[in-house]
């Protein structure tokens, strides 16, 4: 009697080792995905990165019938979430959002163990061009009398930015070594104290993104746009290029794998994320926000961010920044 | 003047009405209570119930956030007074005489009059915002970087001999403090300091994880074997949170000072609620003429720095409002909240919101209303807390900081942070070091550093610049006085104690 076997615990056996079994399989691409999939932020919640990555969850989740958790891994300026996306078990269930700057500066200025190689990258979900912003009553106007005055005045005109090695400042960086101009950069933590100090007239301009200059019409103005062409949000927004200095300086973010991860599962999060972006819900909700929204699919955002790379580090050698 | 009472008569409409009232008093309950915990700030309250808010109307959403900001400000109040654990960094300062006073006894006296301080800050913080916001703003913008320099020089200076005992030993703990502080990527070049390797450390040493050691861990630490318990001796009753007329007295005038040092601050962005309470504390010592009561349980002490950080908070709201621009971590993710709800912060958000913004600042006075009458029952809740004995309430308290520390970074390693510090912290109290001035150091030192070099990059390196600007200028002789009369206290004492000495 007592060596007869109960069915129950058979089941249960079963059961147990298939889920071991399971566990030790290569991931099945067809049955992906079959429990939540984890999206990291390497930013904190309520943060600019934070809402759109909970804006494009909702959406994807509707688009591949999965349920996704957001979590925010934050710490060394996104290095360190970034760093645990890479080393995450590579099986499409880790997707990391991941911004610019963790991505393509990061790993120039901090010893890190990641590099833009340590992903396959799914998509580009939002590209936010950085503006040259002046007081309201500033007497500049254009780029050209920005540069006109520079050269006069050589190591005169300042610029703030939220700190050195950001794509603001290589931004600018770029622009002063491609009008051959001397400007000085005055650093600092968070858009708020910049603003005060802007207003106050301590600076003479700063670099922030259009919609900072939409929230503060009565106070601030933007010269030009730093992309390759004009903003459909902003039309009449000229940019750099047009002034004859093609300076690209863009935040910008999207979802990417550890680099191990099979290719079926990286088409299937593109597709539901190019059927998410587009979705109304979306993008009204970025709308909401005043985020410029943009696609680009895995092939294009992958030499995307391999090019950005090079481009970062040449700035930053420029700016006299790498590690 | 006219219109803004109009406006304002309309927003408490706003806010009385049943559905809003109800998210107001929701979120001062859950803020309140999260607040006592150790380690659980607004900033997790806030972040936890965040995604509550998208399926809410805008109006009863903020009016719940706010709730949770307020009510979590004031239970921080209550974990340092009645358990020296600051939850809310400013609170620090509130452990050095709040903490002493529950031990004597007293904590009852020590929450009432914080619930009062506290009350009237807000109220005047609310009061200068309704009506005096425009000229604050412009005050405000006459704030450049050497300005702000010479604030925190004086900040150092005065805050360096705040500690009882020894001057030296509280200089070289304000020392200490700035080394702390010097931890992280250095705003102006963009290189990290003292991280030694560690990823982690380049984000700067979390002042959550700091406080928490220092004035926690530390403590725990320090007093494992010696206590048995600390309620035993108190026998609170509600009876007993009710000051005296002659306690009353006496801590009237700290608390208008405090709330107008809060008031000064709170215009200025960048100087967060930490170092107005520090300073509120600061000048109360300075001028009292008792100082040596201080850290021993003098009344003064705690309601200075909690009015100062009350009307700090609230008139912060002018800068985050009227130039949309987030004070701290806090206020920004409260704007964050608005833009899920597609209202986007700035100037135009007062003509165009006008039920939100207005309901918004009726709903703060109510939430502070609400806040007092919430806690006259809740306070014996807090009150028994003292009767659990030592050996169970402090394992407890532990594991309460470890989750609350975790919970604002997702991280470990700030765990660990409070631990390292707390070890330290033990070490210096055996020492008889004050611990006070190394989060004073680490509070004021980066911002005296990064206004420094940024004054000095603007001027293209000349010193002068600091004496040429009258409101620096002013602020560089008091701190030249301050340190001259030291100085010269110093010599009198010592000349007198020869003198002392030569006659038998």
């Amino acid at each position: 009697m007592n060596t007869m076997v109960h069915p129950k615990r058979v089941v249960a056996f079963a059961v147990v080792s298939l889920v071991g079994l399971a566990a030790a399989l290569p991931v099945r691409a067809e049955s992906y995905p079959d429990h939540p999939i984890t999206i990291a932020v390497p930013f904190t919640a309520g943060g600019t990165t934070d809402l759109i990555t909970r804006a494009l969850t909702d959406a994807m989740g509707a688009a591949m019938h999965a349920s996704f958790v957001v979590v925010n891994w934050t710490g060394a300026a996104g290095a360190v979430g970034t760093a645990r996306v890479a080393k995450a078990r590579p099986d499409g269930y880790t997707v990391g959002m991941l911004p610019v700057g963790p991505l393509t500066s990061q790993p120039y200025i901090q010893h890190l163990s990641y590099s833009p190689e340590s992903f396959k990258y799914v998509c580009l979900v939002y590209s936010d061009p950085q503006a040259l912003v002046v007081r309201k009553n500033s007497p500049f106007e254009t780029v050209k009398q920005v540069v006109d005055y520079a050269r006069e005045h050589p190591g005169k005109l300042t610029f703030a930015t939220t700190g050195a090695g950001t794509i603001p400042h290589l931004g600018m960086v770029e622009f002063a070594a491609d009008a051959g101009i001397n400007l000085v950069h005055v650093p600092y933590q968070g858009e708020a104290n910049i603003l005060t100090n802007l207003l106050g007239g301590f600076v003479d301009s700063m670099v922030a993104h259009p919609a900072f200059v939409e929230s503060n019409p009565d106070s601030l103005r933007a010269i030009a746009v730093m992309a390759p062409k004009r903003m459909p949000e902003y039309p009449n927004l000229p940019t750099f290029a047009e002034a004859g200095y093609p300076v690209n300086a863009t935040v910008w973010g999207g979802l990417a794998v550890p680099k191990d991860t099979p290719e079926p599962v990286v088409e299937k999060l593109e597709s539901a994320c190019r059927t998410a972006t587009s979705s109304g819900s979306y993008v009204a909700r970025l709308k909401n926000q005043r985020m410029p929204q943009a696609y680009m699919g895995s092939k294009e955002f992958t030499a995307f961010v391999l090019s950005q790379y090079q481009q970062t580090g040449k700035l930053l050698k420029s700016a006299g920044m790498l590690k | 003047m006219h219109q803004a009472l109009v406006d304002l008569w309309y927003g408490f409409g706003i806010a009385v009405e049943p559905h809003n009232l109800m998210w107001s008093f929701v979120g001062v309950l859950v803020g309140n209570l999260i607040g006592v915990l150790p380690g659980m700030g607004s900033l997790s309250a806030i972040s936890i119930l965040l995604p509550l808010t998208y399926t809410m109307h805008a109006v009863p959403a903020f009016l719940m956030l706010a709730g949770i900001f307020y009510g979590a400000m004031y239970g921080g109040a209550i974990g340092a007074i009645l358990l020296n654990l600051p939850s809310h960094p400013p609170h620090a300062v509130t452990c050095l005489d709040g903490y002493p006073m529950t031990r004597q006894g007293r904590g009852g006296v020590a929450l009432g009059i914080t619930m009062i301080a506290s009350f009237f800050a807000a109220s005047f913080g609310i009061t200068v915002m309704v009506f005096a916001s425009p000229l604050l703003v412009k005050a405000a913008l006459a704030f450049g970087p050497a300005e702000i320099f010479s604030i925190m020089l004086l900040g150092l200076v005065a805050g360096g001999t705040m500690a009882r005992g020894s001057p030296l030993k509280g200089v070289a703990m304000t020392i200490v403090g700035l080394l702390v502080g010097a931890v992280g990527t250095d705003v102006n070049s963009g290189v990290i300091r003292f991280s030694f390797g560690l990823p982690e450390l380049s984000d700067r040493i979390d002042l959550v994880a700091l406080a928490l050691g220092l004035f926690g861990v530390a403590d725990f630490l320090r007093s494992v074997n010696r206590l048995k318990f600390i309620g035993t001796e108190t026998r609170l009753r509600l009876r007993d949170m009710r000051p005296s007329m002659a306690e009353l007295k006496q801590a009237f005038p700290p608390m208008l000072r405090g709330t107008l040092v809060g008031t000064v601050f709170g215009a200025m962005p960048g100087t967060g609620p930490t170092i107005t309470s520090f300073i509120a504390y600061a000048l109360e010592r300075r001028i009292s003429r008792s100082p040596q009561r201080f850290g021993r349980g003098a009344l003064e002490g705690v309601a200075a720095p909690e009015a100062a950080s009350h009307s700090k908070t609230q008139v912060d709201f002018i800068p985050t409002m009227s130039l949309g621009i987030p004070g701290d971590a806090v206020m920004a993710l409260l704007l964050g909240a608005l833009m899920i709800q597609g209202i986007a912060p700035g100037p135009q958000l007062i003509t165009e919101h006008a039920d939100l913004f207005w309901g918004l600042i009726a709903s703060f006075w109510i939430g502070n209303v609400l806040l007092v009458i919430l806690n006259v029952p809740l306070i014996g809740v807090w009150l028994k807390v003292l009767r659990v004995p030592y050996r169970l309430m402090f394992p407890c308290a532990m594991f309460f900081i470890a989750v609350g520390v975790y919970s604002t970074n997702n991280s470990l390693f700030e765990v660990g942070e409070v631990l390292v510090f707390g070890i330290a912290g033990a070490i210096f109290m055996a020492l008889d070091f004050a611990l006070a001035p190394i989060l004073l150091g680490y509070v004021l030192g980066p911002l005296a550093e990064e206004n420094f070099r940024r004054a000095l990059l603007l001027s293209r390196g000349d010193l002068g610049v600091f004496f040429e600007r009258p409101i620096s200028l002013a602020f560089m002789l008091l701190c030249i006085a301050l340190v001259v009369l030291q100085m010269l206290f110093a010599v009198s004492a010592a000349i007198g104690k020869r003198n002392d000495g030569a006659s038998p």
